[in-house]
């Protein structure tokens, strides 16, 4: 009968307990309302009242012996806590890493950016589509002949100084193409954004505004439309606010409508870097555009100054530009979160494994007593997802500060849409299905040994016993992994930041101006206004040396690519990175010359055609063999010759991390980011030099004053922040395969006792015993590093993403971190079979 | 069980009030007990099966019922039905459930009268 055949199929969701109970009666029950019912309507009838009756009574049976279930966990646990409070521990180290590493691939890869479909805006990698020298026309043609985008924007950021009335701030400024709003897709907050037009001359005085600025600025009030802002000394009229998240390229604060018109507003000499980036045209996919812009590219030939085989054009999604290299090292790190949460699983399955063979006797109990193999699977499985339930709430505590040191890393350089936050409900998801995951994974183990236990036999025993000894292996191979993955990073990491410079960041300081404008504007203004700030901070108490340059060092990785010839040589000459420095830059960074001399403050008055100019000894060696022999000899670029008066050993410009060793220093005196060598505190000196730069135009805004090593530690924030947490990862995931070693071991000899006690009445003496213990447990960490170790040199290329230089040590590190396992395994076998040298044959023969 | 503990038990659900009301007057089985509550109250209080085994099982865990071992002649029986008998203690549940009704009733009339009907 095909009622009953259902009725007996929806009998299955009670819980056993219930089931077993009252499967007949019920059934019984069903069979006789079904006879009575008269019609076909009325058996219809039945089903409705008995399906309505399912749906109340069984979530109310579930909760009821899940509650019982539950605290006769509770109950177990309290008479011996320990192994549980190690198991809640683990999974809440386990499972809070995971979440404060997925709360910042949450904000990079997952939330939504605010464009209109983001996934359709692509950047260029190593192209420039509207090539070095475009204007709004140009722009214009490239879109209406684009095979691959239906929008395209370009933008340019510098920063500048803001003024609405009284308060000079530096804000990032954002030049674009009147388009720009509408080809992302956003609308303004309050206000308008730009039209048509609004890029020509006459018209272009207006911007737009962020949010924060906006709050800042004027706190929220709509009236700050139409007002007048002034902008590197140029008015303009603000005419919209932008949403509060967006700040689309690089933190912009203030956008305004003439990206090509470089002198519009007078930047003080900075670099005029376009960026393009376009949307899509609909139905085309990446790919397509992808092929589509290559073909493109191979047709316009552009000229390239520094040619990468790494480098080829390519299109870059906006979200991958955005999340940059934090992408691929936030997945990997995810990565390496999860395994420490299998490592912890494996850790608590084992736990429970052998508490569960602990409980034979009570399971047999509750066997005999009519309990049926279901109902102890339940009671385990409840045991364990409580378990994990628990280990979840204690996780947020883990997560709340996981997510708090991912912030370090991850928060400098991402837009305010990708801020990382704790609370959003894919990070709960996860959170939730993680705890849900891992408990039914290390709740799977014992609760497939339940019925085994009962019955007793000796192949189950030593089934189970197996399966505590793979958990084991599997748990040495994966912390094989994350401890040499830790150790090479450590030693990488250690090495880059033991790298030489170049120069010494102890007792330097440094601080940023930028004054543009009216009469900052000729060379001679910007020389004056550098001369008299130079003066006043030489008279500064402490102050031992003052300089200044256009780059500062550890402050940016960006610099200028220059070509020189050297006297009368034909064809491109050799490309360098340029450093424009005042004089004095040498000695107060306390770089040595290898030959020639430093700048002095008469080279600036050397006329046009003999500007003094110093290079890197790698840069000298493009042209002559000895350094020394490059002094006096004139390098040429389009601005005409320079004599070269000194050679240095090349610096590290950016940190450790990279470099271009070719490097050339032209004389300046139009630089204005001061570098002040001072004895003392160095925090004082620094307030009081930003002091008297302040009052030399109130202005104009002093910025960015930090000491240089302040700025050394920026650099290396992100290797040592991956770093700092491989190495956690290293040491969590040792102590907890190490806790699972010993258990296991421990237990081992508890369950042997009667084996050992025979052995020793033959004659083995306890101390051999223990050998024998011993080489089962290291064959245990043999068995398991062997894969681990294969998997780690598989890696081993995802460690450079981290720190660069790691990927070359990781077999050493391997080694490196087998010994410590070794060792802490052999300690933990050692003092896990202590109790067999205590064993008294006779007692141990009679164990049951 | 203390009378104490009976207090902790009310009051009792109607449905479990029925049931103990309906084995008052002899053994009797799940389904019996069903169709027996719904003639009482007109229709108006039918309990499914598993709502009525459910009420059963928790009244069986509480000792207010028990399960009964006389079974009718063989050609009468089902081995699948189960028969129940209420336990002394289920007595005094009901009956401490039947005064607490009646205090309440007692107050009733007192403070609002009955509605005529």
């Amino acid at each position: 009968m095909l009622s009953l055949k259902l009725y007996r199929f929806l009998l299955n969701f009670y819980p056993a307990t219930f089931r077993e109970n009252y499967a007949g009666p019920l059934e019984r029950e069903f069979l006789d309302e079904y006879g009575e019912a008269p019609t076909r309507a009325g058996v219809l009838l039945l089903w409705a009242r008995t399906l309505a009756d399912f749906a109340t009574s069984v979530p109310t049976m579930l909760a009821r012996e899940f509650r019982e279930d539950a605290w006769h966990a509770v109950r177990m646990w309290r008479k011996r806590p320990l192994p549980v409070i190690m198991a809640i521990l683990a999974l809440a180290i386990g499972i809070g890493a995971n979440i404060g590493v997925f709360s910042v691939v949450d904000a990079l890869l997952l939330r939504s950016l605010p464009f209109r479909e983001p996934e359709r805006l692509v950047g260029f990698e190593a192209y420039f589509p509207l090539g070095f020298d475009a204007t709004p026309k140009t722009l214009a043609e490239f879109r209406a002949k684009s095979q691959y985008l239906e929008g395209v924007v370009a933008c340019m950021v510098s920063e500048v100084n803001f003024t609405d009335s009284q308060h000079p701030i530096r804000v990032k400024l954002t030049a674009v193409n009147w388009e720009f709003f509408n080809v992302l897709g956003t609308r303004a907050r309050a206000g308008r954004t730009f039209v048509a037009g609004e890029d020509e001359k006459g018209h272009d005085t207006v911007a737009v505004i962020g949010y924060a600025l906006w709050q800042q600025m004027f706190g929220g009030d709509s009236r700050a439309i139409g007002s007048k802002i002034s902008i590197n000394g140029t008015s303009f009229e603000i005419i919209g606010v932008a949403p509060p998240d967006f700040d689309y390229p690089d933190k912009s604060q203030v956008w305004t409508p003439t990206v090509f018109d470089f002198a519009r507003i007078p930047m003080n000499g900075g670099i005029n870097f376009v960026r393009d980036l376009g949307r899509l045209k609909p139905g085309l996919t990446l790919a397509q555009a992808q092929s589509a812009m290559e073909a493109e590219a191979k047709a316009t030939k552009q000229p390239r100054i520094w040619v990468d085989k790494t480098f080829h054009p390519r299109l870059v999604p906006l979200r991958d530009q955005l999340a940059g290299s934090l992408k691929n090292q936030s997945l990997i790190l995810l990565g390496a979160v999860a395994l420490l949460l299998l490592i912890a699983c494996a850790n608590v399955a084992n736990l429970l494994l052998s508490r569960t063979a602990d409980r034979r006797n009570e399971m047999a109990i509750r066997g005999a007593l009519g309990a049926s193999r279901a109902r102890l699977i339940q009671q385990l499985l409840t045991e364990s997802v409580v378990l994990s339930i628990v280990g979840a709430a204690a996780s947020l505590v883990v997560a709340h500060w996981s997510v708090k040191a991912a912030g370090m890393f991850a928060q400098s350089g991402v837009s305010a849409a990708q801020t990382l936050t704790l609370g959003n409900w894919r990070i709960f998801a996860f959170a939730a299905g993680l705890a849900l995951a891992t408990g039914l994974l290390f709740g799977a183990a014992p609760a497939l040994f339940a019925g085994s236990s009962m019955i007793r036999t000796s192949s189950q025993r030593a089934q189970a016993s197996r399966l505590r000894s793979i958990l084991v292996a599997v748990q040495i191979g994966l912390t094989v992994v994350l401890l040499a993955g830790g150790v090479s990073l450590g030693y990488a990491f250690r090495k880059l930041i033991a790298t030489d410079d170049g120069f010494e960041t102890r007792g330097v300081v440094s601080l940023r101006v930028a004054p543009t404008g009216g009469r900052y504007e000729t060379p001679t203004g910007k020389a004056a206004y550098y001369n008299e700030a130079a003066r006043r901070i030489r008279e500064l108490a402490g102050v031992k040396a003052v300089s200044a340059s256009m780059f500062l060092p550890l402050g940016t990785n960006s610099f200028m690519l220059f070509r020189y010839k050297i006297d009368g040589s034909t064809g491109d000459g050799e490309p360098a990175a340029l450093f424009p420095v005042a004089p004095g830059f040498f000695s107060t960074l306390r770089i040595p010359m290898l030959a020639g001399r430093e700048f002095d403050p008469a080279d600036a008055a050397r006329p046009k055609g003999d500007k003094p100019i110093i290079v890197s000894e790698s840069y000298a060696r493009k042209f002559v063999n000895d350094p020394h022999l490059i002094i006096g000899r004139r390098l040429v670029d389009s601005d005409g010759p320079t004599v070269v008066i000194g050679v240095v050993k090349e610096i590290r410009f950016g940190g450790p991390v990279f470099s271009m060793p070719e490097q050339a220093f032209p004389l300046s005196t139009n630089v204005t980011n001061f570098l002040i060598r001072v004895d003392g505190d160095p925090h004082e000196r620094l307030a009081a030099i930003r002091q008297v730069v302040q009052a030399i135009d109130p202005a104009i805004p002093v910025h960015d004053a930090m000491t240089l090593d302040e700025r050394f530690a920026d650099v290396t924030a992100r290797p040592r922040f991956y770093t700092l947490a491989a190495e956690m990862f290293g040491i969590c995931a040792l102590l907890l395969s190490i806790v699972g070693l010993y258990g296991m071991i421990s237990y081992s000899v508890t369950q042997r006792t009667r084996e050992m006690g025979i052995r020793m009445a033959l004659g083995t003496t306890p101390a051999a015993l223990r050998l024998m213990m011993m080489r089962q447990g290291l064959l245990l960490v043999i068995l398991g590093a062997i894969p681990g170790v294969i998997a780690t040199l598989f890696a081993a290329q995802w460690l450079e993403q981290l720190v660069s230089g790691a990927t070359a040590l990781t077999s050493a590190a391997c080694i490196a971190s087998l010994i410590p396992i070794a060792i802490v395994a052999a300690l933990s076998v050692w003092i896990a079979t202590n109790r067999i040298s205590k064993l008294d044959p006779a007692v141990a023969l009679r164990v049951e | 069980m203390r009378s104490a503990d009976i207090i902790d038990l009310l009051p009792l659900s109607p449905a479990v009030f029925h049931i103990l009301l309906c084995l008052a007057e002899g053994e009797r089985h799940g389904y019996a007990i069903k169709r027996e509550i719904a003639k009482r109250t007109d229709g108006k209080l039918t309990l499914g099966a598993g709502a009525l085994y459910g009420a059963i099982s928790k009244l069986l865990e509480q000792g207010l019922i028990a399960e009964s071992d006389e079974r009718p002649d063989a050609h009468l029986d089902d081995e699948r039905r189960r028969y129940y008998r209420l336990t002394p203690l289920g007595r005094r549940a009901a009956q401490a459930e039947a005064a607490r009704m009646r205090d309440l009733v007692q107050l009733a009339s007192v403070n609002l009268g009955f509605a005529k009907g």
